[in-house]
């Protein structure tokens, strides 16, 4: 199995405490968004250190807890950081003429020298309300045009694009009959020959990813047998990738991991209610039990085998941080991961004495 | 009055008084434009790691204000598309010096996406946004993004009331004939109360419409010190006669220069990779103008060599050994000038060269200016 760490979000909700803070009680550290987007690009680094295959960038718009609005923005940061890991950035499609994304896109591939994953979202409807004086759309066919300009225009050869949601180029006879131009050339074209393409998100997402035959990565809050007939009929045509999202945090104990994280990804989770996430606090005790992975490296890698076993994951993204929490306890989980889950399940056959050491 | 009421004597008294006479000069450096040319065709991973050291290079440095970006669409060439994403990257590869656009071609894009992402730019870079905005003018830019371009005008104008609407502390709820945004709130807000926004200003119209609003201006490079004298002064007029506040607007030009150990150095690095880039690259998007003030291309070869001739005339000033340009720069910062865009990028040249002129103009010149 192959292990990203994220996706950051850099959310940050007025009031916070964050959790762990070195402050005295009735005090904070006072952290405030601009240092949030710092600590991923350091959070970046560390899971490069540790091992970790890639590190990721969420993306939403309109919400009250200021998630990051621009995957493009901040995967190019984590690119000029890093320098091997793989950047996985997941931007909202649907919302506006996609060769934006696809620009951006090659742009950052460039950047960080072809280590670009894309998972691309389908908007909630809110979003399309916001974006609707663009021409969004949440559609399913629109998802996939999307996609099919973006590989237009990563690909080799000038294109043109006519169809309900895309008009490339304008179909402005001034300029077409007098130059003769009738297709156009997206520039830069990625490092990578070919953009590793993914989808994520619910049923809407893994709909486009069996119709447009790519890897489906389900989000965080989604058990076992809510997963299951998303990730049916898939036919992923990407190195057989089966990815999967998970909220996990990682300490020397179960008790201490609870202790740090417990109460964080509880207000986490709060504020993503209150931002549109279809959840009540009653599920979310049950998410506890049955998606949020908060333990030792034994709880994890026990956890994190059973996606493996039922649903045939081979790629989990595990959050490990949580911007309200400070952030030495996020770096402190990132590195215990790394010794102590990633090896489980990249060194075949590691000796049971050496994997007991952490 | 303000600073605008130098006049082209007042330069001439500079140079004589000294450097005392003026207000602060600022100078960035660009403008970065990530091209892969047929004499120097780099693999854009390359040239995308070259902006980066350039910009750890620049930030070191400390007296260099703003690293610039340049932008263009399905240009043969790679011409930089997306300046706000490679501005993430600038961010996270430096901490102090500002980052801004030399310009966005902003009746290209949907301006609540550029309010968005430059509002992310400004918190990764903590505060470092300096978001400079112009038209567009290649049809066929236009219409591979399906965007009428005799709307670009309005698109402009409306899209600035999209950007301030989008980062104040209430919803949108924009309604105009380009853009239709209800009321949603745009997060997270730029770190910056006000981000800095300069608009490319070619021409009295887009002077005056600039003045109208309070904005920082970038004047082309194809201004003689006389034309930057008169610009400067319409952009106060103006904005004296509509009763706007221009105190933070700042007044930059975009100026090509070069920075060696002698007049000679400097000459030979530069001239002939200035010459391609006015007559070769400039010359393919008819920017040049003959005596008479229309536009040439490759279709008059002639023409085209005689004006970009003349406009390397413009630039020698800022060409040569420290005390040269230290000098070239003083006459624009008594046009009225505040801030210059060092324009150092030209094709193909001697990477080591091309650092050794930042890094005297760092030293050697900002510092005397």
């Amino acid at each position: 199995m192959r292990f990203g760490l994220g996706p950051m979000t850099m959310e940050s909700v007025q009031g916070w405490r964050c959790s762990g803070c070195r402050k005295p009680e009735g005090g904070c550290c006072g952290r405030k968004q601009v240092d949030i987007y710092e600590e991923v690009l350091e959070h970046a680094v560390t899971a490069e250190w540790w091992g970790f295959d890639s590190v990721w960038v969420d993306e939403r718009h309109f919400t009250p807890d200021s998630f990051n609005s621009s995957a493009s923005v901040v995967a190019a940061g984590l690119s000029q950081r890093t320098e091997f890991v793989r950047i996985g950035m997941m931007p909202v499609l649907g919302l506006v003429n996609s060769i934006y994304v696809a620009e951006e896109v090659a742009c950052i591939d460039n950047i960080n020298a072809g280590r670009t994953i894309v998972a691309g979202q389908v908007p909630n409807d809110e979003t399309v309300r916001g974006w609707a004086g663009s021409g969004a759309s949440n559609s399913v066919e629109r998802i996939i045009d999307d996609i099919a300009v973006m590989r237009k225009s990563w690909g080799p050869n000038p294109f043109s694009h006519h169809t309900e949601f895309h008009n490339i180029p304008m179909n402005n006879e001034i300029h077409i009959e007098a130059r003769g131009i009738d297709r156009i050339s997206v520039q830069p074209k990625p490092a990578q020959l070919e953009m590793p393409l993914w989808m994520t998100g619910g049923a809407d997402a893994a709909e486009v990813a069996r119709r447009a035959s790519l890897p489906f990565m389900a989000p965080a809050h989604l058990s076992v047998e809510q997963l299951r007939p998303l990730y049916e009929g898939l036919n992923p045509t990407f190195e057989h990738i089966v990815p999967l999202i998970r909220d996990v945090f990682i300490a020397p104990t179960t008790e201490e991991a609870q202790r740090l994280a417990g109460g964080a990804i509880r207000d986490l989770y709060n504020a993503q209610m209150r931002a549109g996430l279809d959840l009540t606090p009653a599920d979310f005790d049950k998410l506890v039990m049955d998606t949020i992975i908060i333990g030792d490296p034994d709880e994890c890698i026990k956890r994190l085998y059973v996606y493996e076993r039922e649903l045939g994951v081979n790629y989990t993204v595990a959050r490990l941080v949580y911007h309200n929490m400070h952030p030495g306890d996020s770096a402190r989980a990132i590195q215990l991961f790394g010794q102590g889950v990633v090896p489980e399940f990249r060194m075949y056959d590691l000796p049971e004495q050496i994997r007991k050491v952490v | 009055m303000g600073s605008y009421a130098y006049s082209s004597w007042s330069y001439l008294l500079e140079s004589v008084l000294g450097s005392g006479f003026m207000g602060k000069l600022e100078v960035g450096v660009g403008i970065w434009s990530m091209q892969s040319t047929k004499f120097g065709p780099r693999h854009f991973s390359y040239l995308y790691k070259e902006l980066m050291e350039d910009a750890q290079y620049c930030d070191e440095l400390q007296t260099i204000k703003t690293i610039w970006q340049t932008e263009h669409h399905f240009w043969y060439d790679g011409y930089s598309p997306a300046l706000l994403t490679v501005a993430g990257g600038i961010a996270a590869a430096t901490k102090h010096i500002q980052i801004g656009q030399s310009t966005m071609l902003f009746s290209q894009h949907e301006a609540l996406r550029v309010a968005t992402q430059a509002a992310v730019v400004d918190q990764l870079s903590g505060g470092r946004l300096q978001l400079g905005l112009g038209l567009g003018y290649r049809d066929n830019e236009f219409d591979g993004f399906n965007i009428d371009r005799r709307t670009r005008k309005a698109r402009f104008e409306e899209g600035i009331e999209v950007l301030r609407a989008s980062w104040a502390n209430s919803p949108v709820n924009f309604h105009g004939k380009q853009f239709d945004i209800p009321d949603v709130s745009v997060t997270p807000k730029p770190f910056q109360p006000d981000v800095p926004i300069w608009v490319a200003a070619v021409g009295d119209a887009p002077i005056k419409r600039a003045a109208k609003l309070g904005l920082s201006i970038i004047l082309s490079d194809a201004l003689t010190l006389d034309q930057l004298s008169e610009h400067i002064e319409l952009y106060h007029k103006t904005a004296d006669e509509y009763g706007v506040d221009t105190s933070k607007a700042k007044m930059g030009v975009l100026r090509r220069g070069w920075v060696a150990e002698t007049d000679d150095d400097a000459y030979q690095n530069a001239l002939k990779s200035l010459r391609f880039l006015l007559r070769d690259q400039l010359g393919g998007w008819r920017y040049l103008k003959d005596e008479n003030g229309e536009s040439v291309g490759f279709d008059t070869p002639d023409k085209l060599d005689a004006a970009a001739a003349k406009l390397v005339t413009v630039h020698e000033r800022t060409i040569g050994r420290p005390e040269k340009v230290t000098r070239g720069l003083r006459e624009i910062a008594a046009t009225g000038c505040d801030h210059i865009i060092f324009g150092t990028r030209f094709d193909s040249l001697p990477r080591e060269k091309y650092l050794r002129s930042l890094e005297l103009l760092a030293t050697e010149v900002i510092p005397n200016i």
